[in-house]
């Protein structure tokens, strides 16, 4: 009798669990499941977009905003006339007729006319009373610049879900921090469709995005951006870039390319442009280069400036080819502030070779060629330096004057903007604080990457630079009245391994006041066809520019 | 006993009347609500269509190229005035 009051027992016990585990499957892990179809029944499941964070330039003014546009969308049932409904909304929409007579011939309720239009256009429409014509709101990126800054800034397309998302510069590389997150609302409605109120706040809030504050100042890269397409243009060249740093921060005050797009409109353009050159594309950066190679000598102690050159009064034979100087005028005994006031090749390669390879690859590092600056941009290259016992005699002596190897622009710019920063290599970056739509503000502080040269280097360095500026080739374009250091760049261009004599890319690097610099810029033509040299395409562009910030900075000649 | 019974009673009878005045005061709500929501989205819409019109008056090349078709031109000269003149020469 105890055995089978047990048995029944345990039988129960067993039930009981049984009963308790599908109660705990139902109310505790398909829980939320079940809320949602229960609430799904009697109320509707909305998404609430999240606005996506602005970005902003440093006087706070959004280069990257949101506005509302509008989807035009017609019922084909309604539309009675196609080819009137088309001649109605062509001279607002610039339609394709072809592709909307074939769309209105679908046997559907719903199909797409054009995307994006502002609410003036739609108002216009609306006034026609077009039958079978409606509008669906939606928002989108908007660039009030234009194509200010194109290339940095980057756009917003679409991913493969249809969700909005950044793409290059730095719509690209802050995507996450700009798209903030959707919100879902359920609305519950009564038996008239009005929503009742006991079951409002039964809603996720949307998270806008947060915004970004950048460094880049609007008006010099409004300047920037108009003198380079001028400067391209007039030296009939290729393409342009222009990268201006704030030596002592390591922020970004303007990024300029050219040929550029304009974002809001970026499928109108080859994708050719969107990446932007100044951070993905590697060049020989030529003779602007020695000022490295020349600084990392005068640290390192192998050279002083009145060290005079033994090899410099003819080519240099090296592994068989003969290095020579840019015009063919050789100096003998010069020193080293002639050998970069005359750009002299073979006073570089006496230099490069006092140094050593091992010297240079450690200069190299500590200034940060071969390596990506970390600039806070989407679609950062870094340059390749070959390993030690890849490197030959003459790969060596031409490294010297800054052929034979590669530079991103930006890599260039940072590692001479040490120079000007008392020898310190900073991180270069564009967004300076990260607003949170609460209000809260996070700063990005500036960092030191490196400090390739001592303080007494860069001092030296600076005087020799401002002697090339004032005795040098540029000369003739310099700025009265104001010290600045600078050096010039012609650079061949390595074509099927030879270089072409008649196609170079022009440059000048600098910085000013020489003695308290605001800024370092480096200007870089693409293959000008006036004029081959730095001196006489790039440098002119260079002081033109620095000229105008200098006024805009309210800096006074010193001398 | 009775008094308990009626008190009851009454009780049950007031937060009756109280629930169908409620009710009938929430179920026109939904209307206002439904109003104040359409009022709140077309503010946004309006706010930022006007936000819009301000960024483009705004933009650096809309008031350049309004400043160039009104005639204005740009002022290659700069001016320095040191700070080390002389208020007096002999």
């Amino acid at each position: 009798m105890t055995g089978r009051l047990n048995v029944a027992l345990i039988g129960l016990l067993v039930l009981f669990f049984l009963i308790l585990s599908r109660l705990f499957y139902w109310q505790v892990v398909k829980a939320a499941e079940l809320s949602y179809m229960g609430k799904s029944q009697y109320g509707t499941y909305l998404k609430i977009p999240s606005a996506r964070g602005e970005i902003l330039t440093s006087d706070g003014f959004p280069i990257a905003a949101n506005k509302i546009a509008y989807l035009v969308f017609a019922n084909p049932k309604e539309v009675t006339n196609k080819e009137e409904f088309i001649n109605k909304l062509n001279p607002l929409l610039s339609l394709d007729p072809a592709s909307v007579s074939a769309q209105l011939s679908l046997d559907r309720f719903w199909v797409p006319i054009q995307d994006g239009i502002d609410n003036d256009t739609k108002e216009k429409i609306e006034s026609l009373k077009i039958p079978g014509v409606g509008f669906e709101e939606e928002s989108q990126r908007f660039y009030p610049e234009a194509s200010l800054a194109a290339q940095l800034v980057g756009f917003v397309g679409k991913d493969q879900l249809g969700e909005d998302r950044g793409y290059f510069g730095l719509e690209g590389e802050y995507n996450l921090q700009l798209r903030g997150k959707d919100g879902i609302a359920v609305s519950i409605h009564d038996a008239f469709g009005k929503p009742i109120l006991s079951h409002a706040e039964d809603t996720t809030k949307a998270i806008d995005g947060r915004t970004l504050l950048t460094s880049i100042d609007r008006s010099i890269q409004f300047m920037v951006d108009k003198k380079l397409k001028d400067g391209v243009e007039k030296y009939g060249a290729a393409s342009g870039m222009v990268g201006i740093i704030d030596p002592k921060t390591g922020n970004i005050i303007a990024m300029s390319s050219y040929p550029n797009f304009d974002p809001s409109q970026f499928q109108k353009y080859s994708a050719d442009l969107y990446k932007n050159p100044f951070i993905s594309n590697l060049y020989e950066p030529g003779s602007t280069f020695k000022s490295l190679i020349m600084a990392a000598a005068l640290d390192a102690g192998v050279v002083k400036p009145d060290t005079k050159c033994p090899i410099c009064e003819g080519p240099v034979s090296i592994g068989g080819y003969d290095i020579r100087t840019w015009d063919n005028n050789y100096f003998k005994d010069t020193n080293m502030v002639d050998v970069i006031q005359h750009s002299d090749n073979t006073g570089m390669v006496y230099v490069a070779e006092k140094l050593g390879l091992d010297r240079v690859l450690s200069y190299f590092n500590s200034f940060g060629i071969g390596k990506a600056t970390g600039i806070d941009l989407q679609g950062e290259v870094s340059s390749y330096v070959k390993p030690r016992e890849n490197w030959y005699p003459i790969d060596l002596a031409t490294a010297g004057f800054g052929q034979g190897i590669s530079v991103t622009p930006i890599e260039l710019l940072d590692a001479f903007a040490a120079i000007a920063n008392g020898g310190k290599r900073m991180e270069p970056h564009i967004v300076t604080q990260i607003q949170t739509p609460e209000g809260d503000t996070v700063a990005v502080m500036p960092k030191v990457l490196d400090s390739p040269i001592s303080e007494k280097t860069s001092k030296v360095m600076t005087e020799i630079l401002v002697n090339a500026v004032e005795k040098g080739e540029a000369k003739w374009t310099k700025l009265p009245g104001y010290r600045v250091a600078g050096k010039t760049g012609t650079a061949q261009i390595p074509i099927a391994g030879h270089y072409d004599p008649n196609k170079t890319i022009a440059s000048f690097i600098g910085f000013a006041p020489a003695d308290n610099p605001k800024f370092a810029m480096v200007v870089i033509i693409d293959r000008p066809t006036t004029s081959i040299y730095g001196a006489e395409t790039a440098a002119p562009i260079f002081f033109d520019i620095a000229k105008d910030i200098l006024s805009y900075y309210k800096i006074p000649p010193s001398q | 006993m009775k008094k308990l019974v009626s008190i009851s009673v009454t009780m049950v009878l007031i937060l009756t009347l109280v629930q169908v005045i409620v009710s009938n005061t929430l179920s026109t709500t939904g209307v206002k609500l439904g109003d104040m929501q359409d009022q709140i989205s077309a503010l946004h819409r309006e706010n930022m269509i006007l936000e819009e019109k301000v960024l483009k008056a705004s933009s650096l090349s809309h008031i350049s190229s309004q400043a160039k078709d009104m005639g204005f031109l740009f002022d290659k000269s700069t001016v320095v005035i040191s700070d080390h003149i002389p208020l007096a020469k002999r």
